[in-house]
C-alpha cells in the first residue's frame, strides 16, 4: 500500500467523520465547555467572567479563597470526575453510537462491491474504518482536553500538563471497545446489531469486571476483618498475660497472704497462634459436596478468566491517575504530608485538627509494579491484546466473505 | 507476438451453499477475451453473470478452475489497478461529493491526486455531473448516482472495464451519454465487459457476446456470427395469400408472416420443403433472402430452448 492510497483512506475517514451529525453535536458541546473555561477564570483573590473581575472579598468570601493548592485540587477533580469519568463513560457511549455503523455501512451490498474491487486489501480498508472511529474520538478528545488545558492555563493560571494525559487515554478506552464493535459489524453487517451488540458487550464486560472486583473486595474485607480480630485477640491475650504476671508478682511480694493462689495460665504459643488464623483465611470452610457450591466455584473461575481476557476500559481513569499522580503509595504519602501541613496551619490558627482521610479498604489500586491482577501494564497489555485479537478475527472473517 | 488476454477463464466452477442445497452459480465456464473488445455478457436472472464478474474482481473466492485478469491470477491487487468496475445497484459514500468520490476511487487505484485533478472535470463533464460536482452524493437521484458510478469506474483510465447494467435508472439523454462513453472507450482500445438486460443496447455497443444460462455458456461469438441467423430467411410472394404461416408450419419455425411474406427458420431440407409446398400451391416466389436475427431473438431462442430442461 503506497502513500497515495493511505492518503485517500485518511481523507475518506476524515470526510466520514466530519459528515456525522452526532460528531457535530459533540463538537458543539466540546466548544461550549472549552469556551466556558475561557470565559470564567479564577485567581487566588478574585473570579473573573469575561473581562469583569470580582474580588472574593467583595462577594463576601475569604479574600484568599482559592490559593494555588485549592485550584490544583480543583483541576484534579475536573480531570478525574469530568473528563475521565463523565466524558469517559457517557462520551464513549455517544461516540460508539455514532461510529457503530461505519463498518456495516461499508459492507452493504453495492458499497462493498465498489470498494473491495479496488486494489486495496480488505484488511487495509477495515483498518481505515477503525481508524475513522479513532479519528472521531481523537479529534473530540484533543479539542476538549487541549482546549481545557489552554483555558485553565490562560484564565486560571494552572499549569495542568497532567490534564493532557486524559486525551490519549480517552482514545485508548474507545479503541479497545470499538474493536468489538468492528467485529460485530463484520459478523452481522447490520448497523443496528453493531450498535446494540456494542452496548451489550460493554454491559457484559462491566458485569464481569464488577463481579470480579466485588469478589476481590469481599475476600479482602474478610481477611482484613479476620486480621483485625486476630490483632484484637492478641492484644487481649497480652493484657491477660500482663495481668496474670502482675497478680503473681503481687502474690510473691505478700507471702503471708496465701489464702488465694492463682494458677498461672499456660503461656500461649505465638507460632501456633499465628498459624491458626492464617489457616482459617487460606482454606475454604469445610462443607459437604454441594452442586450449587461447585457451580459457584466454576462460575467464579470463569469470571476470573474472563476478567483477565476481556478489555478493561473501566481502569482507564486509574491509568490516568498513575500517569499524573505516579505510584499510589507515593501519591498517598504526598497527600498525607500536604494534609498534615494544612492541619498544622489550622492548629496554629486555633482550629481543631481534622482527622486524616480513611485509607482505601484493601489495596485494590492499579500500580505500575503491582501484583499482576493489579498491574497497570498487565491491564493495558490484556486490553490491547483483546482489541488486537478481536480486530484480527474481524479481518479474517471479512477476508472470507463473498460479496 | 500474441497479446495477453484481458480475461481468461478455464473450467470455472462457483458453488453457493453446501451439501445437497449447494447451487452451482458457474458450472465449468471457459472464456477468453482479447483486449480492445466490447464484450457483452448476457443471460437471464441467476445465470451467473454477476458471479463471473465478481470472481474476476476478487470479490468472490473459493472457486474451482483458473481465472486470470490481464495475465495474472485474479485476487491479486496489481491487475485490479488497471481495472474499473461499476457494480449493479452500487452505493457510493453519501458523505462525499462527486469530486471527492472520483478523487478517492482514483487514488485507491494508485493515481496521484494531481493527475486526477487534471482529469476529473473532464469526466464530470462527460457524464453530465459538472453542475453537481460539489454536492454530496446522498443528495443525488438514482440516475445521477449511476452516472457518477460510471465516472468512478473510468477515472483512473483502466485497461479493462466491467459495467454491470450501466444505464440502469438513467434517463434517455443519460443513456446516450453512456453509449458515447463506451464508444469512446472502444476507440481508445479499452476492453469493456458489458452486462445488461437491455439487448438493444448490447447490440448497439458490443462486438462480441456470450450468453450464459444456469452457470453455463450457451453461445459465444461475435455479434455478426450470433445474429447471422443460420437458416433464417424471408420468402416474398408475388400475390396475397391466406394462412401462409399455417401452410409452412411443418417446414420450420415461422417467426413472422404477412399476406405476401413469411419469415422462416429452417435447415436446408426444411427450406426445400417450403419452396416445394409453395410451388405446389401455385404461388410465385419473388425472392428468398437470408435474414439477420436480432440479438433478442437469438437470446430468447437459446434461453427458451433450455427452459424446459432439468434444473441444476
Amino acid at each position: 500500500m503506497n502513500g497515495t492510497v493511505l492518503r485517500a483512506l485518511f481523507i475518506d475517514a476524515y470526510q466520514q467523520v466530519l459528515d456525522n451529525w452526532v460528531f457535530r453535536i459533540l463538537v458543539a458541546l466540546v466548544f461550549g465547555t472549552v469556551a466556558f473555561s475561557f470565559a470564567v477564570g479564577a485567581s487566588p483573590d478574585s473570579i473573573s467572567i469575561l473581562w469583569l473581575r470580582y474580588p472574593y472579598a467583595e462577594l463576601g468570601f475569604e479574600a484568599n479563597m482559592l490559593p494555588g493548592e485549592a485550584r490544583r485540587e480543583l483541576l484534579q477533580g475536573l480531570q478525574s470526575l469530568f473528563i475521565d469519568n463523565v466524558v469517559g463513560t457517557f462520551g464513549l457511549l455517544g461516540c460508539l453510537a455514532a461510529t457503530s455503523f461505519f463498518v456495516p455501512q461499508m459492507l452493504e451490498r453495492g458499497a462493498a462491491d465498489t470498494l473491495f474491487s479496488k486494489p486495496v486489501s480488505r484488511t487495509a480498508l477495515l483498518t481505515a474504518r477503525y481508524a475513522a472511529g479513532l479519528l472521531f474520538v481523537g479529534i473530540l478528545a484533543v479539542a476538549l482536553v487541549g482546549g481545557l488545558f489552554l483555558g485553565l492555563k490562560l484564565r486560571w493560571g494552572l499549569e495542568g500538563t497532567d490534564l493532557l494525559w486524559s486525551a490519549p487515554v480517552l482514545v485508548y478506552r474507545y479503541a479497545i471497545v470499538y474493536s468489538a464493535t468492528v467485529l460485530i459489524g463484520v459478523l452481522t453487517r447490520s448497523s443496528v446489531a453493531a450498535l446494540l451488540g456494542s452496548f451489550l458487550f460493554l454491559g457484559f464486560n462491566g458485569c464481569v469486571h464488577g463481579a470480579w472486583e466485588f469478589r476481590e473486595f469481599t475476600v479482602n474485607a474478610r481477611s482484613q476483618m479476620e486480621a483485625s480480630a486476630r490483632a484484637a485477640e492478641t492484644r487481649a491475650e497480652e493484657r491477660r498475660t500482663k495481668k496474670n504476671e502482675q497478680t503473681t508478682a503481687d502474690a510473691a511480694a505478700e507471702p503471708e497472704a496465701e489464702a488465694v493462689v492463682v494458677a498461672p495460665q499456660p503461656e500461649p504459643d505465638p507460632v501456633e497462634d499465628a498459624q491458626a488464623p492464617a489457616e482459617a483465611v487460606d482454606t475454604e470452610p469445610e462443607s459437604p459436596p454441594d452442586e450449587g457450591l461447585s457451580f459457584m466455584r466454576g462460575l467464579w473461575k470463569a469470571v476470573t478468566v474472563a476478567h483477565f481476557v476481556l478489555p478493561k476500559p473501566g481502569e482507564a481513569p486509574r491509568i490516568v491517575e498513575l500517569l499524573t499522580d505516579g505510584d499510589p503509595d507515593v501519591a498517598d504519602a504526598r497527600k498525607r504530608a500536604e494534609f498534615d501541613a494544612k492541619n498544622a496551619e489550622r492548629v496554629a490558627k486555633g482550629f481543631r485538627p481534622r482527622s486524616p482521610p480513611n485509607p482505601p479498604p484493601g489495596d485494590f489500586r492499579l500500580r505500575w509494579g503491582g501484583p499482576w491482577p493489579r498491574n497497570a501494564y498487565v491491564s493495558i497489555a490484556t486490553s490491547l491484546g483483546f482489541a488486537l485479537a478481536v480486530f484480527l478475527a474481524a479481518a479474517w472473517r471479512l477476508s472470507r466473505i463473498r460479496f | 507476438m500474441k497479446q495477453t488476454p484481458a480475461v481468461s477463464v478455464q473450467d470455472l466452477v462457483v458453488r453457493y451453499g453446501k451439501g445437497k442445497t449447494a447451487v452451482r452459480a458457474l458450472d465449468g465456464v471457459s472464456l477468453t477475451i482479447e483486449p480492445g473488445r466490447v464484450f457483452g455478457l448476457l443471460g437471464p436472472n441467476g445465470a451467473g453473470k454477476t458471479t463471473l464478474v465478481k470472481v474476476l474482481l476478487g470479490l468472490v473466492g473459493g472457486y474451482e478452475g483458473r481465472a486470470e485478469l490481464l495475465g495474472e491470477p485474479v485476487g491479486r491487487a496489481l491487475p485490479r489497478r488497471r481495472v474499473g468496475y461499476l457494480p449493479e445497484a452500487h452505493r457510493l459514500p453519501g458523505y462525499l461529493t462527486a469530486w471527492q468520490v472520483l478523487e478517492l476511487f482514483g487514488m485507491l487505484c494508485g493515481r496521484e491526486r494531481a493527475w486526477l485533478r487534471q482529469r476529473i472535470p473532464g469526466w464530470l463533464e462527460r457524464v453530465g455531473m459538472r453542475e453537481a460536482a460539489h454536492r454530496k452524493v446522498k443528495q443525488y437521484s438514482k440516475g445521477m448516482q449511476q452516472r457518477l458510478g460510471l465516472a468512478q469506474a473510468l477515472v483512473h483510465e483502466p485497461e479493462v472495464v466491467f459495467l454491470d447494467e450501466p444505464t440502469d435508472g438513467v434517463d434517455p439523454i443519460g443513456r446516450a451519454a453512456v453509449r458515447e462513453v463506451i464508444a469512446e472507450l472502444k476507440r481508445k482500445g479499452t476492453t469493456v465487459f458489458l452486462n445488461s438486460h437491455l439487448l438493444m443496447e448490447v447490440e448497439q455497443m458490443c462486438d462480441h457476446v456470450v450468453i450464459l444460462n444456469r452457470g453455463r455458456i450457451l453461445r459465444e461469438g461475435s455479434l455478426e456470427e450470433m445474429t447471422r441467423g443460420a437458416g433464417a430467411v424471408r420468402i416474398d410472394l408475388g400475390r396475397d395469400t391466406a394462412d401462409l404461416a399455417g401452410k409452412l408450419a411443418k417446414c420450420g419455425q415461422v417467426t413472422d408472416s404477412g399476406p405476401r411474406h413469411v419469415d422462416l427458420i429452417a435447415d436446408e431440407q426444411g427450406l426445400g420443403a417450403a419452396i416445394d409446398k409453395l410451388r405446389a400451391e401455385g404461388l410465385a416466389i419473388r425472392a428468398i433472402t437470408p435474414r439477420k436475427l436480432t440479438l433478442e431473438q437469438v437470446f430468447i431462442d437459446l434461453v427458451g430452448a433450455q427452459a424446459g430442461s432439468a434444473p441444476r
